[in-house]
């Protein structure tokens, strides 16, 4: 599984990324959008872990522009903030079950990976 | 502090309401920027935990490894230690109506509850704090609200460079606060210039310099 996590607190994804590591998934991390869609360009992912809110490209704009380089790529969101209209953004985008709140548990956040692309698989 | 003691509705809102959406917003970014503290701090310390398996498992651990991961735990709780001050100072601005004041520490303290607003904004907050307490009488939130005010004025007309240089100090038996790098649209809103003239605060705005003075007076400030 090849994962892109995007947040701009980087300590939060590079610790992350390493977590991930160690359990088998191969992570790479972005602090913004526009490095996200660099690395995007470069290399395909499976899924993207997005966080809502950047500065700059917010994570619902960064998700429509992975869909144009990477169109089987999912999607997971993680928010700090919980507030109403992040929520509706979010889940109408991802989906209700994939719409996270910080901290994260990384073994929830492993069950929603595998769920996400479990979907794809799906006909 | 009210520029709308009436309860009248400007812009759609009382100024009772907006006073009310200024405080949620603050507690919103605040509670966002603490949240994040506390999912880094969860992160490292999971990331000790994982090492400390891996050890059980027989690979070696790196002492340093776990000195860094103590480091960078006790920053975060450093840095959410200072927003929740800072929450906490904002929070008590609204109890006395007439106390000394360090308007500095003030400016300040806005700088530091906006900077996350700045980031989205993508601006830079450049604050030359003054060389000597500036001392007031008055309200507290009075004078956070008149900085916010201009801030958020400010991060809506920034000149192209995308950086606010704010400096604070002494003149004559007043002080002048200076914002700098303005763009020619910069204009504070309605709410804001009334409640500068209830501070009897002046504002002149230099648009060709990109730059805006607000001269607070010299009876409130020792």
């Amino acid at each position: 599984m090849r994962v892109l996590l995007v947040d701009d607190e980087e300590e939060l994804v590079s610790t992350l990324a390493e977590r991930l590591g160690y359990r088998d998934i191969d992570a790479r991390f972005a602090t913004s959008g526009e490095d996200a869609l660099v690395l995007a360009r470069a290399e395909t992912f499976d899924l993207a872990v997005l966080d809502m809110k950047m500065p700059g490209m917010g994570g619902v704009e960064l998700k429509h522009e992975l869909e144009i380089l990477q169109p089987d790529m999912k999607f997971i969101f993680v928010t700090g903030h919980g507030s109403e209209t992040d929520f509706k953004a979010g889940t109408a985008e991802a989906g209700r079950e994939f719409y996270l709140i910080k901290p994260l548990r990384i073994d929830t956040l492993m069950d929603k990976m595998r769920e996400a692309l479990a979907e794809r698989r799906q006909p | 502090m009210s520029d709308n003691p009436s309860g009248t509705q400007t812009g759609g809102r009382t100024a009772a309401e907006r006073e009310l959406v200024f405080f949620g917003r603050v507690l919103a970014s605040v509670t966002h920027d603490v949240k994040n503290c506390l999912a880094i701090i969860n992160e490292k310390a999971g990331l000790a935990e994982d090492l400390m398996l891996m050890a059980d498992k027989g690979r070696a651990l790196d002492p340093a490894r776990l000195g860094n991961l103590a480091a960078s735990i006790k920053a975060q709780v450093k840095r959410a230690d200072r927003i929740v001050k800072n929450a906490n100072t904002l929070a008590h601005s609204v109890d006395a109506p007439n106390s000394r004041l360090d308007v500095g520490n003030l400016l300040g303290l806005v700088c530091e509850l906006y900077r996350r607003f700045a980031d989205r904004a993508e601006v830079r907050l450049d604050l030359t704090p003054p060389e000597v307490p500036i001392m007031a009488t008055g309200f507290a939130f009075a004078y956070i609200r008149l900085f916010s005010g201009l801030l958020d004025a400010g991060l809506a007309a920034p000149q192209m460079d995308k950086t606010l240089r704010l400096s604070l100090a002494q003149q004559g038996s007043g002080a002048e606060l200076a914002i700098l790098g303005l763009a020619p649209e910069f204009a504070p809103s309605p709410e804001t210039a009334a409640l500068a003239a209830a501070m009897n605060v002046r504002l002149v705005i230099d648009a060709a310099g990109g730059r805006l003075t607000a001269e607070l007076p010299g009876g409130a400030v020792v």
